[in-house]
C-alpha cells in the first residue's frame, strides 16, 4: 500500500549518489526516516546535517527505501560551521540519534529538545556542552533508560542528591549513599537543578556518569560514536 | 541478445559513475561496432593504464611515478601541506596553478553514514609526513560542510603545533545574493576589503 508522510525533520546525514542524495531524517512524527531526494547540486548546499527541513516522503511498501521531496525550513549549520564547539557538538548529537535510535520509532520529546537546543545554539549566549549533557540524558531517558533523579532511592529525601546509582539509575543523598561511594556515580547537579554552575567539575562528572551509560546502551557495533564522542569532548576540555 | 561478451561489457561500464544501464549498452554497442579500430586502442590504453598508474604513497595522488609529479617537484613549497577530501578536489586545485606547495589527500571525512572514524582517517600517513618533510602550514581545503569542518577540527587537535588556514568562504562568482543562505552572507561581510 503506498504512502506519503509529510512532517518537519532534522537531516542527520545526506551522501551524494549518482541521481540525487541518500538521506536520512529526524522527524517528530514518524522517527528516523531514510529516502531518495533528487535535489540539485545547487540546492545540495542548503541540505547540511542539521539542518530543519519540510518533507514529503513516498513510498510504493512501507518496506521500501521511498523518495523525499525536502524544502529548507532552518538553517543551523550556516551559524554552527563559523564556530568550532558547536559545529562539533551538533555532529556528535547527530551521530547519537543517527547510531542510536531505531527506524520509524517516534521520539516526539527528543524531538523537542533537539529544536530547542539548535534554535537556542542560533543565540550568542548559551553553554552548548551543557545543552549536550542534557541532551544525553534525555536521550537516554526517551530510549528507555530510566533515571529517577527526583528523590534518594534509599531514604526518600530530596535533599543533597549527589550520587546516581549505575546498576538502577536512581539517585542517592549523601548521607545514604555515602557508605557506597565507591561503587555509585556522581550525580552533577545541572541534571536536578535550573542555573547551577557549570563547573569544570560538573563537565568531568556528565562526561564520565553519561558514558557509563551510553556504553551500557550502545552495542559493541555502534561504539565508534563513543570514540567520537571521547575525543571530541577533551577538545572542548 | 545472445552474446556474452556484450553484456558482460555491459554490466562492467555500468559499474562506472553517470553511466546508467542503457548508456552502458549504447557504449557496449559502440565499441563492439569499432572492434577494428578504436577497441584495440583502447584495449591498448587500458592495459598501459592498469600497469602504469600508481598510488603516490605520501600525498594518495594517482600518477605514473611514486612519488607523485607533484610531491616529487623540488620547486614547490614544502611547508605548506594542503589536505584535501578526494582526488577530484585536488585536480580542482591544480587547475587554478595557485597553490605552490604539496596536497595530502584524505581517506574520507568523519561521517555518521560512511562509519570512517578517528582511527581509519589516515592519519598516521600524515603525521609521519608532518615531521619528516617538517611540515609548518596546513591548508584544509575541505568542504564547507559539517563533516569537513569536524574533520578540520579533530586534525587540527590531533597534529598541534603549527598553522593552519583555510580556504576562505563568500559569494561565488557570478553568484546572486537571493540565493545565498546567511551564513555565507554573513562570512561575506566579515571578510568584506576595501576596493
Amino acid at each position: 500500500m503506498s504512502q506519503t508522510l509529510s512532517d518537519l525533520g532534522f537531516i542527520l546525514s545526506i551522501s551524494e549518489k549518482e541521481n540525487g542524495f541518500l538521506m536520512t531524517l529526524f522527524s517528530e512524527k514518524y522517527g528516523k526516516i531514510s529516502g531518495f531526494s533528487k535535489i540539485s547540486k545547487k540546492d545540495h548546499a542548503h541540505f547540511q546535517p542539521g539542518n530543519l527541513v519540510t518533507f514529503s516522503h513516498y513510498a510504493r511498501l512501507e518496506e521500501h527505501l521511498g523518495t523525499f521531496k525536502i524544502d529548507l525550513e532552518q538553517s543551523f549549520q550556516d551559524t554552527f560551521l563559523f564556530q568550532k564547539e558547536k559545529s562539533n557538538l551538533s555532529f556528535l548529537i547527530l551521530n547519537l540519534i543517527f547510531y542510536g535510535l531505531e527506524e520509524r520509532t517516534v521520539y516526539p520529546l527528543l524531538f523537542e529538545k533537539l529544536k530547542k537546543i539548535f534554535f537556542s545554539w542560533k543565540q550568542e549566549n548559551t553553554h552548548p556542552l551543557k545543552d549536550y549533557f542534557l541532551f544525553e540524558k534525555a536521550f537516554l531517558q526517551d530510549t528507555g533508560f530510566g533515571f529517577n533523579l527526583t528523590q534518594c532511592a534509599i531514604t526518600g529525601t530530596k535533599k543533597n542528591l549527589i550520587y546516581i546509582s549505575p546498576k538502577t539509575g536512581q539517585c542517592a543523598s549523601q548521607e545514604a549513599g555515602e557508605k557506597y561511594k565507591d561503587k555509585l556515580l556522581p550525580l552533577p547537579q545541572f541534571f536536578i537543578k535550573d542555573g547551577t554552575h557549570f563547573s569544570q567539575k560538573e563537565q568531568k562528572e556528565a562526561r564520565d556518569t553519561l558514558v557509563f551509560f551510553l556504553s551500557k546502551y550502545f552495542s559493541m557495533q555502534l561504539k565508534s560514536f563513543l570514540q567520537k564522542r571521547e575525543k571530541f569532548l577533551s577538545y572542548l576540555d | 541478445m545472445d552474446h556474452p561478451a556484450f553484456e558482460k561489457l555491459s554490466l562492467l561500464l555500468n559499474k562506472l559513475p553517470n553511466v546508467g544501464k542503457k548508456s552502458a549498452q549504447k557504449l557496449a554497442l559502440n565499441l563492439m561496432l569499432q572492434k577494428d579500430d578504436l577497441l584495440p586502442l583502447l584495449q591498448e590504453q587500458l592495459i598501459l593504464l592498469k600497469d602504469t598508474i600508481k598510488t603516490c604513497h605520501l600525498c594518495g595522488n594517482l600518477s605514473e611515478s611514486d612519488p607523485c609529479s607533484i610531491c616529487a617537484n623540488p620547486t614547490r613549497s614544502k611547508k605548506t601541506l594542503c589536505l584535501v577530501k578526494d582526488l577530484a578536489d585536488l585536480y580542482a586545485l591544480e587547475k587554478t596553478n595557485l597553490f605552490e606547495g604539496k596536497y595530502f589527500i584524505l581517506s574520507g571525512l568523519l561521517s555518521a553514514r560512511t562509519q570512517i572514524t578517528p582511527e581509519t582517517l589516515g592519519l598516521d600517513r600524515l603525521k609521519n609526513r608532518i615531521t619528516t618533510e617538517k611540515i609548518e602550514e596546513l591548508l584544509f581545503a575541505l568542504p564547507m560542510t559539517l563533516e569537513g569542518k569536524t574533520t578540520a577540527h579533530y586534525i587540527q587537535n590531533e597534529c598541534p603545533n603549527l598553522t593552519y588556514t583555510e580556504l576562505a568562504h563568500g559569494i561565488p562568482i557570478g553568484g546572486d545574493l537571493e540565493y545565498l543562505d546567511e551564513g555565507t552572507i554573513a562570512e561575506a561581510f566579515r571578510s568584506r576589503k576595501s576596493i
